[in-house]
């Protein structure tokens, strides 16, 4: 179904964001909630979101799991940093004066499904705290000797639970550079992983030099590895961009003097895709 | 879970569930249970590690007996290069090979020769050669198995070349038809391996081909009769038997001997599992991008560390050694000519027919939701589990252990530790066994 389909469906009017021609924006699912915790839990690459939050929050999730637009119910409207997230991420932003449940009822009888056959829904109505598996990892500083010994663990989980090998390479390329950057510039540090049916996730906390600039850290070349780094075969400058390549999304904020966050995203996009 | 895979067997009346096995075996594939040595076939790489540390010699090989070359009009057999390595240093290559056929063979084939042609064909393959690097040599098949289950990613490097033993068998046979006017069928094409790892690619081929070999038969199994018919062999000249010998073709039989006698320069040699997983993980994550060329072997020092060999590997591996650097010092090389290995090159001579896909360990469900519930599950029991990987439950670790509980595949009673109501050792699920090895 097209962008312009939905439009002419739930008679929506478009409010901002990502500009995009409706007629050439395909649309696979539909997931309609107000909780972003259940959208990124059960949420799928290529869907359209309907949602009654208007704040930020509902494009940063769209744009976490992937989805291609956003629809307001109620005849509500986002707010300036919403559309201002929403046109720095391409994503269109909707608005229909329907009710949730015509509007989900509407799309649904003309054909666009939800996320899941209903065993899965069952399976997944655990909720989503309960959903998600997360693991974490205490990373040491300047140890060259157990260095890959966490990214080595993330890619076993990943396998054990059938994740589609394409992705898991990707995670386990990220989560090497991002470990290799800790054991290599931080006195100490954490990665977390989390998977849910939908997402996986990496998240690292360290406590070290941090990074005074970041766009700079992020071009690729640039280095500050030393000599004896050099000579492990690290320092090539790829270790960030590497990291951003591989990932779906990508966000990084540092402290010189404390320490750096990067939290890396992977979607999992359609599950029975992920099967074959 | 199954008491044969296609490499081996458990005796089920020598196994006597002492565990050896299931310590030595580096995927994880083997689980005790009622006091008996079982496989998880989708897990099991072949290697063959448990067959030399059974105590009880309970697990078989599944090589050919002797006595299925009666089966042919005509029988050939076609020698591992490592072989060559069984004998003292005096004994060379010619002097082995005429002693095979006076062991119950009509005719024997130097299947050093084709390896020689294959290196070759590598070297053409590799100038060409536009894809993913490094590129990893598929002698192995305990190499190819273990990228199969555990690095899919690494599919695309394998070299996609007919391995020297199967175009040793096709050639023979279709030489041997036309000159004793058999059928194909007639000729038997025997083996002589270092491993059993090959009787998998007998068995059931991992591609849409089938062998062309009809068998394999143990190295030990004819070094007894071999030994004893090498005395009455007569002895040839040292030098014309040197003149003989195709460097390039012996080097198969060691790790780093293809990479040594062809002169690769960006390449790499690597042998043992544990040490492969390292190299294998590092290509994954882009680390290895400027070599060329991989040689890999499962067992320590290449085939010349089979575990169906009978000379200590050291001795071997030196063997070889010392014949490649004699055969350098003496320049000779009694090597397949290159121009024509271009041009069979060209003529799709080494194209191999096979495609390998990827095997992946069965996950824990078919369902990503439950999967990770299950994974959830596996983890929190492990914490409570004693975490000394003791094995006394017939599961190598403790958190595999955990696995086969949330599989449905065993209690949790039956873990002897928790039962003789001693508590959790340590917190922490007890992911480091699996570092570094398939799990």
């Amino acid at each position: 179904m097209t962008l312009l389909e939905i439009q002419t469906f739930l008679q929506a009017e478009f409010v901002g964001g990502g500009r995009r021609n409706p007629a050439e924006v395909e649309i696979v699912s539909a997931c309609g909630s107000d909780l972003m915790s259940d959208v990124l839990a059960f949420g799928r690459q290529g869907e359209i979101l309907l949602t009654g939050l208007t704040n930020a929050q509902s494009v940063r999730t769209a744009d976490i799991i992937g989805a291609v637009a956003v629809v307001y119910i109620r005849g509500k409207r986002p707010d300036e940093e919403c559309l201002a997230l929403a046109r720095e991420k391409g994503i269109p932003l909707l608005t229909t004066r329907k009710m949730m449940y015509e509007a989900c009822g509407i799309l649904y009888s003309r054909g666009l499904p939800g996320v899941g056959d209903p065993a899965e829904a069952e399976t997944a109505a655990d909720g989503v705290e309960a959903d998600a598996l997360t693991r974490s990892f205490e990373i040491a500083g300047r140890n060259f000797s157990r260095a890959g010994s966490a990214s080595t663990t993330v890619k076993d989980i990943l396998e054990d639970i059938g994740i589609d090998p394409l992705v898991i390479r990707r995670v386990a390329i990220a989560a090497y550079e991002a470990e290799m950057n800790v054991v290599m510039y931080a006195d100490r540090g954490e990665m977390t992983l989390s998977v849910t049916p939908a997402l996986v996730t990496l998240s690292l906390r360290d406590e070290g030099q941090g990074i005074p600039d970041i766009g700079l850290a992020m071009q690729e070349g640039y280095s500050t590895a030393t000599p004896e780094m050099r000579e492990m075969g690290f320092g090539a400058g790829m270790g960030l961009p590497n990291i951003k390549k591989n990932a779906d999304r990508f966000e990084i904020t540092s402290e010189v003097g404390r320490g750096t966050n990067l939290d890396i995203y992977f979607h999992l996009g359609n599950r029975r895709e992920n099967r074959a | 879970m199954t008491a044969s895979v296609a490499t081996v067997r458990v005796d089920p009346q020598k196994c006597r569930g002492r565990m050896k096995c299931l310590r030595a075996c580096p995927a994880q594939a083997i689980r005790v249970r009622n006091g008996k040595a079982r496989f998880l076939a989708d897990r099991c790489i072949h290697c063959g590690e448990c067959i030399p540390v059974c105590p009880n010699g309970a697990i078989v090989a599944l090589t050919n007996p002797f006595g299925e070359l009666t089966k042919f009009r005509y029988t050939v057999a076609i020698p591992s290069p490592a072989l060559y390595a069984q004998f003292g240093r005096e004994i060379l290559p010619d002097k082995i090979l005429n002693g095979i056929t006076t062991i119950g063979f009509d005719d024997t084939y130097d299947q050093a020769q084709i390896c020689g042609m294959v290196s070759f064909a590598i070297q053409e393959f590799l100038r060409d050669h536009q894809g993913p690097r490094p590129i990893i040599s598929n002698a192995c098949p305990v190499i190819v198995h273990l990228i199969q289950v555990k690095y899919p990613n690494l599919l695309g490097h394998i070299l996609p070349l007919e391995v020297p033993r199967e175009i040793a068998a096709r050639e023979i046979k279709k030489v041997k038809a036309r000159q004793y006017e058999l059928p194909e069928s007639q000729i038997g094409a025997f083996y002589l391996t270092p491993c059993p790892s090959k009787m998998v690619s007998i068995r059931q081929p991992a591609g849409q081909r089938a062998s062309h070999l009809d068998g394999a038969i143990a190295i030990a199994d004819v070094y007894g009769p071999l030994r004893a018919a090498l005395e009455s062999v007569p002895a040839e000249s040292y030098r014309r038997s040197l003149e003989n010998i195709c460097i390039l073709g012996i080097g198969w039989a060691m790790v780093g001997g293809i990479c040594r006698t062809l002169r690769l320069r960006n390449s790499l040699a690597a042998s043992g599992l544990p040490e492969i997983i390292r190299v294998f993980d590092d290509i994954e994550r882009g680390k290895l991008n400027n070599i060329d060329f991989i040689e890999a072997y499962s067992c320590p020092q290449g085939c010349v560390g089979g575990s169906l060999t009978v000379e200590n590997v050291y001795v071997s591996f030196n063997k070889i050694l010392k014949l490649i650097e004699t055969l350098e010092y003496e320049k000779i090389k009694a090597c397949p000519d290159v121009r024509e290995v271009r041009r069979l090159y060209r003529e799709g001579y080494f194209s191999s027919g096979e495609k390998h896909e990827p095997r992946p360990i069965r996950p824990l469900d078919e369902n990503l939701s439950r999967a990770i519930s299950l994974r959830k599950e596996k983890d929190a029991l492990c914490r409570t589990l004693p975490q000394i990987d003791c094995g006394a439950c017939g599961a190598p670790t403790c958190l595999a252990f955990a696995e086969d509980v949330v599989r449905g595949e065993c209690a949790v009673e039956q873990c002897p530790v928790l039962a003789a109501g001693r508590g959790p050792a340590r917190s922490g699920p007890g992911d480091n066994a699996l570092q570094g090895g398939p799990s």
